[in-house]
């Protein structure tokens, strides 16, 4: 009986043991030692989905460039891909799943900023290089030891909103804006750099991200006689503020944030699109831009091998999940796979050009990027243009 | 203050055409077969989908809403054989459990299908809103109020004037004894859900111009939705609708003369008074339900 059942058992440990070898990815040819291991955390599903889906289809196509290129620095390389749904809660235990459970060497993702705050606080105990890609000014703002920031931040995206107003002649507009961690972000760095350029936001709006109306809103904005209407928010509700401002006959400028540069703000906004300006990283006008332009070769290929190998646009929420791949796989070939040498070598790095812009880091400066990073996209028959 | 006022009441009644046809959704399954649908949102959601995909083939867009909603009806049907029917008779608890998975699944399948961007229909007839005193409405939520009326209308003929419509009625009076006179309650399901489905589509495809159409629209039109069935009292199409319009007009508002993103919040808390308000519970309600 005894013996049946230890037999049985050595079957069964056989049996799992040849499914297990079955079921196992196949182990990458080229490269030798242990897999560089890399987390990419993203919103894949959930409300803030359109910028998560391309964050992750970009860790894909690196991962298979990567794979076939003989991995990083002679390893084979792992990209481990993760779906918050938009969820902090979620965000957090992904992350720790993953530095605890599947052991990753650094952490790309957070694509809304309460995930990215979330993740920030767990990499900060654990000690892990956590490359953000939300946009929210106070994730490296005072900056921390191991939180980098991939997009161009509020603020500055702010700045070069107030910088389009300026050279309009507005001087009071509204401030419509998603009631989160991005949109207070932005009411702030709005607040802040009209200020000394003499203008005022004459009335701030918050709204829902599930909101399917902002007519209430807007007609509440429109008593107060706004030069101009300033929307922070992604698609859907940026672009049906985009639509029922025009709707309600009001004609005056519409400056959105970053948060639209994809191709759904247009489709879902329609007529009501054309027009709006928006600060931008220059992936979308990346065909428009000068010959001698640091990015424009590495905006392209990246565009290009995007579109191959997804049937969409590439837009600038993928790029940051790209530049924060990039970096960190830059940062393995210099000095190998060891998390405090990465971070040491991330802090130093100057001149990385990347899909965002040119990232100059320094121990005070953890994103890295300049006014001089952005630029004024303004959408012209359905299509991104640059703003002169 | 006063001068908002005409401009919220119109948005409230633009927001209201939104949740209608989904409140009918809701009311028609309830009342035939008792069960809470609360995949109904989703049907919604494949129907503007399936459009915006007919669309992108540059299938002109009536015919295109016309296999959308075909479609999506023929997926209500599979619903209602593959998920409910395997379970006819179970507690209505297990049922609304079944849904939540069944919308889940459309969930997921619409995310791999389409991905996560929004889509985009076309306004059916585009143009400059009509004004109405100081405020305005687009000519899109004309037509979903329109729709959400006509499509009341013809339920109430269907269910007053036809032979099937009078099946379903007996089924929804006493589905013991309609059995007994040769009616099906499980092919009076498959009716509920058919017809359901077909509605929901319709909303969705006249909603997504105003919304744009995601594949997780469902879940948030879905609870509006039975907000609005339920201040309706669950079991009569037309008070649904009214419903509806009342949900909208709140959110609107609370949110232009309260605090704007709490529109939905003080819907929640009103379903709550009116569910804590029928005292015998919805489960007991369905016994006394009429078309």
């Amino acid at each position: 009986m005894r013996m049946t059942r230890r037999w049985m058992s050595r079957a069964a440990f056989a049996g799992l043991a040849a499914a297990a070898a079955m079921l196992a990815p196949a182990a990458p040819v080229a490269g030798q030692g242990a897999a560089v291991k890399i987390a990419a955390i993203f919103a894949v599903t959930g409300p803030a989905s359109s910028l998560g889906k391309p964050e992750q289809d970009t860790a894909r196509l690196l991962q298979t460039q990567w794979t076939a290129a003989g991995g990083l620095a002679g390893r084979p390389v792992q990209i481990i891909t993760y779906d918050t749904e938009t969820d902090p809660t979620k965000a957090v235990l992904l992350i720790k799943k993953a530095v605890t459970e599947d052991n990753v060497l650094a952490v790309v993702g957070g694509t809304t900023s309460p995930e990215s705050q979330a993740m920030a606080d767990y990499a900060m105990q654990a000690e892990v290089p956590f490359m953000s890609v939300a946009a929210s000014t106070t994730l490296t703002v005072p900056s921390r030891r191991w939180v980098f920031q991939m997009p161009q931040r509020n603020a500055l995206a702010a700045q070069k909103a107030i910088e389009y107003l300026a050279a309009t002649g507005v001087k009071t507009f509204a401030f419509l804006y998603r009631n989160d961690d991005f949109g207070q972000d932005g009411l702030v760095g709005m607040q802040t750099f009209a200020r000394p350029r003499g203008m005022a936001v004459v009335d701030a709006e918050p709204f829902a991200a599930t909101d399917t109306d902002l007519t209430a809103q807007i007609v509440r904005a429109r008593a107060k006689n706004p030069g101009a209407m300033v929307v922070w928010s992604t698609p859907p509700t940026a672009s049906i503020a985009a639509k029922n401002i025009r709707q309600l006959g009001m004609r005056m400028p519409i400056v959105e944030s970053h948060g639209i540069a994809n191709r759904a703000f247009i489709q879902l906004a329609g007529p009501a699109a054309e027009g709006v300006v928006f600060p931008s990283g220059r992936l979308l006008v990346a065909d428009q831009l000068p010959p001698g332009d640091a990015q424009k070769p590495l905006l392209q290929t990246y565009a290009r091998d995007f579109e191959a190998a997804n049937h969409y646009t590439a837009n600038t929420f993928g790029g940051h999940a790209f530049d924060g791949l990039t970096m960190l796989a830059d940062a393995v070939r210099h000095v190998g796979p060891d998390r405090a040498k990465i971070r040491d070598y991330v802090e130093h790095l100057r001149g990385f050009v990347g899909t965002g812009g040119v990232f100059n880091m320094s121990p005070d400066n953890h994103n890295g990027l300049a006014l001089s990073d952005m630029v004024l996209v303004v959408i012209k028959n359905g299509n991104w243009a640059i703003w002169k | 203050m006063l001068a908002l006022l005409p401009q919220l009441l119109l948005t409230g009644l633009t927001i209201g055409s939104i949740y209608a046809l989904v409140a009918v959704g809701f009311v028609v399954i309830y009342n035939i077969t008792g069960i809470l649908n609360f995949a109904q949102g989703e049907f919604p959601m494949i129907g503007a989908m399936l459009c915006a995909a007919l669309l992108a083939a540059h299938v002109p867009l009536a015919p295109a809403a016309a296999v959308a909603v075909a479609a999506t009806c023929m997926l209500g049907a599979l619903t209602e054989r593959l998920a409910i029917e395997p379970a006819f008779g179970s507690h209505p608890l297990t049922l609304v459990i079944i849904t939540f998975g069944v919308s889940m699944a459309f969930r997921g399948v619409a995310l791999m299908v389409w991905g996560a961007d929004p889509y985009a229909l076309p306004e059916f007839t585009p143009g400059a809103p009509l004004e109405v005193l100081t405020g305005v409405l687009g000519r899109q939520a004309m037509w979903a109020i329109a729709l959400s009326v006509l499509v009341v209308g013809g339920l109430f003929a269907f269910f007053a004037r036809t032979l099937p419509g009078a099946a379903a009625r007996a089924c929804a009076d006493n589905a013991f004894a309609s059995r007994l006179v040769g009616i099906s309650p499980r092919r009076m399901a498959l009716l509920a859900f058919t017809i359901a489905a077909g509605i929901g589509a319709i909303g969705g495809i006249v909603i997504a111009p105003i919304t744009g159409a995601t594949y997780d629209m469902g879940l948030g039109l879905g609870l509006k939705g039975f907000v609005a069935a339920v201040m309706g009292g669950l079991t009569n199409a037309p008070a649904a609708v009214a419903g509806a319009y009342v949900v909208g007009t709140i959110e609107s508002l609370v949110t232009g003369y309260l605090a704007p993103g709490y529109g939905s919040a003080i819907t929640f808390a009103l379903l709550l008074i009116v569910l804590s308000l029928q005292r015998e519970g919805l489960w007991q309600t369905a016994r006394r339900r009429q078309v």
